[in-house]
């Protein structure tokens, strides 16, 4: 299991700096947008990674919740997944406020702004950071299952943040493949129908 | 070259690297002192 721990480690170091390689000196600069366009090698995986985390959370969550009196070792294994995935959500998500904000510094003049994107998205950080404090203070055997509803109750507002830019006018830009009112939810349409 | 989209440019960079290690260094503190733990209950 350690060694498993150190070549974790080293892959994540590895691929940390080749994404630097790549971003720096492989991807040419963007006609219209100069240098900054780099910043968002860092900026839109940080999104694509704090989803991902934050959707991890939301099942283990409801596993937990599901578990938590049929199988309690089962359920101390999601709980404790969900803790590592709404940590690592934090993360991502503090690395893409911080990367969009100079982003927008010199792209748009301004540090922050408080449109749709940008407020429902530090509600959301908020809301993660709030389920972390609750892991780390509430004390008692329910503490567990106080942070999966806060956890459940928190994921609704990632489809909020995910649409913003569709349902409200916002300083932030519009997605450039997938636009329109409901563009997007034609991703969750067309898995559904190669699912069958 | 525009002077200010370097540096924050370069500002962007240091600080996804710093959260990055930060978190990794959280991380590895928090193993070990898990295993501290393992170690003095075996």
């Amino acid at each position: 299991m350690k060694v498993f721990r150190w070549l974790w480690l080293a892959l994540t170091l590895a691929l940390l700096a080749n994404g630097f390689r790549v971003a720096m000196f492989v991807v040419p600069i963007d006609q219209e947008q100069g240098e900054i366009s780099r910043i968002l090698y860092y900026h839109v995986p940080s999104w694509c990674g704090m989803a991902v985390f934050f959707a991890v959370n939301l099942i283990c969550s409801l596993v937990y919740l599901a578990l938590r009196n049929k199988n309690r070792e089962r359920a101390l294994k999601a709980d404790a997944l969900a803790l590592a995935s709404a940590e690592m959500g934090v993360v991502y998500c503090l690395i893409g406020m911080t990367t969009g904000s100079l982003w927008g510094r010199a792209a748009w003049g301004i540090w922050w702004t408080w449109d749709a994107r940008l407020t429902t998205t530090l509600v959301l950080w908020l809301i993660y950071v709030a389920y972390l404090l609750v892991r780390r203070f509430v004390t008692g055997p329910e503490m567990r299952t106080l942070a999966a509803v806060v956890a459940i109750f928190g994921y609704l507002d990632v489809p909020i943040v995910y649409m913003s830019t569709r349902w409200w006018r916002t300083q932030h830009p519009a997605p450039v493949v997938e636009y329109g009112r409901m563009a997007g939810v034609g991703y969750f349409r067309g898995y559904a129908a190669i699912r069958g | 070259m525009n002077p200010m989209f370097h540096r924050h440019l370069v500002l962007a960079y240091a600080v996804t690297w710093v959260i990055h290690l930060g978190y990794l260094a959280y991380v590895a503190l928090k193993w070990k002192a898990a295993g501290k733990t393992e170690d003095e209950h075996s």
